[in-house]
């Protein structure tokens, strides 16, 4: 389950999510508590099938930081605020949040994923459609998370997320995430052809 | 190619109607879209020497193409995009959802001719099925943009949107299942 160079990630996850579950339930954040749920059960799946699809490193790191971020995100208030309302470097009223960043980095990390999944099942194939395809593969991961988004603005009202200008800015930031992953992997494996 | 020639054909009457139909709407939105309809068409042209489409899916997305530049003529008071087919609830089952369906239903078997994946089938499922949604996201960010250019447009909005992409979704699943029965003929 726990391939080389794996424990420090382990012991990370742990740490946050031991320490995140402990504030949100003394701030009894309920919404939160159930994405803490979501990230153990993500967690459960990535140990279960470490052995089979031999994740990389690299991979796993953003995957536990991702998750970190999302908490830090929804927990971590400034001014009255939640961390992900903060303006990181204001281009607009809306344009450029945490939020967005940690979009841009979270379905960079699912486009990687994407591609280490996929990568065993192809056979001589150009590197321009297995880019379409994987930078699609990551920006529809976040359309999945905008749907559950949806289903959630539609079963719990007061939630923190969803509202047309805020979704398609996710979806726009998945898109940057995507190809910045693209280009890594591009500059990773140059044999890709 | 020359045995692709009625689909170019078709393709063309569709965007030179419907360029000359919404400049004498002054319809920008669907100008828009012309021009998007305009650019997948050119790529799939490009591109179809080396990735051999199949044309089944060419005519699908011709299809679908059409059904999208159609979207914008006015039934009554509203256009047809808006036009209810099956009403379930106050949003559900629109045109337009049937349209989303549809359209990436067709782009979802084009990324899987596209790389024709070996591997097992579960992975190439799950990342062609997002890989499907990915580019109806994709299309969503457009309209986006749409919104901000054109901002009197039938687009956008946060219940269209979410509702256009649970369509995407469903249609990309369902390509995936024609191709896993497809595959065990």
């Amino acid at each position: 389950m726990i391939r080389k160079g794996q424990m420090p990630i382990l012991i990370f996850s742990l740490i946050w999510l031991i320490v995140a579950s402990t504030f949100f339930i003394g701030a009894k954040n309920y919404e939160f508590l159930l994405y803490i749920l979501v990230v153990v059960g993500i967690g459960l799946a990535v140990l279960v099938s470490n052995k089979k699809m031999k994740y990389p490193n690299t991979f796993l790191w953003g995957l536990s930081i991702w998750g970190l971020l999302h908490m830090l995100g929804g927990g971590y208030r400034i001014n009255g605020d939640v961390l992900y309302n903060l303006m990181i470097f204001p281009f607009n009223s809306h344009v450029f949040k945490f939020d967005q960043l940690v979009h841009i980095f979270g379905f960079g990390v699912t486009t990687l994923f994407m591609w280490h999944i996929l990568q065993s099942s192809l056979k001589k194939v150009h590197w321009i459609p297995i880019s379409i395809v994987v930078i699609m593969a990551g920006i529809g991961a976040g359309a999945i998370n905008e749907i559950v988004e949806f289903i959630a603005v539609v079963l719990v009202p007061n939630t923190n997320v969803g509202g047309y200008v805020n979704t398609s800015l996710d979806m726009i930031s998945n898109l940057i995430g995507a190809c910045i992953a693209m280009v890594y992997i591009k500059f990773k494996h140059g044999k890709i052809k | 190619m020359i045995n692709k020639l009625p689909i170019i054909i078709t393709n063309i009457l569709i965007i030179v109607i419907a360029f000359i139909g919404y400049s004498g709407m002054g319809n920008i939105e669907f100008l828009l879209y012309t021009g998007a309809i305009l650019i997948v068409f050119l790529i799939l042209v490009l591109t179809d020497k080396k990735m051999n489409y199949p044309k089944t899916i060419l005519w699908g997305l011709t299809f679908a193409g059409m059904l999208h530049m159609l979207g914008g003529v006015k039934i009554g008071n509203d256009v047809l995009y808006n036009t209810m087919i099956i009403p379930i609830t106050e949003n559900i089952i629109r045109y337009d959802q049937i349209l989303h369906f549809v359209a990436f239903l067709f782009f979802t078997l084009m990324f899987y001719y596209m790389l024709k994946p070996k591997g097992e089938w579960w992975i190439v499922a799950l990342v062609l099925i997002f890989a499907g949604l990915g580019a109806g996201a994709f299309n969503e960010i457009i309209e986006y943009i749409a919104t901000i250019i054109a901002p009197r447009n039938g687009v956008g909005g946060y219940v269209n949107t979410s509702l256009d992409l649970i369509a995407d979704f469903l249609g990309a699943c369902a390509a995936m299942i024609y191709v896993y029965f497809k595959k065990a003929e």
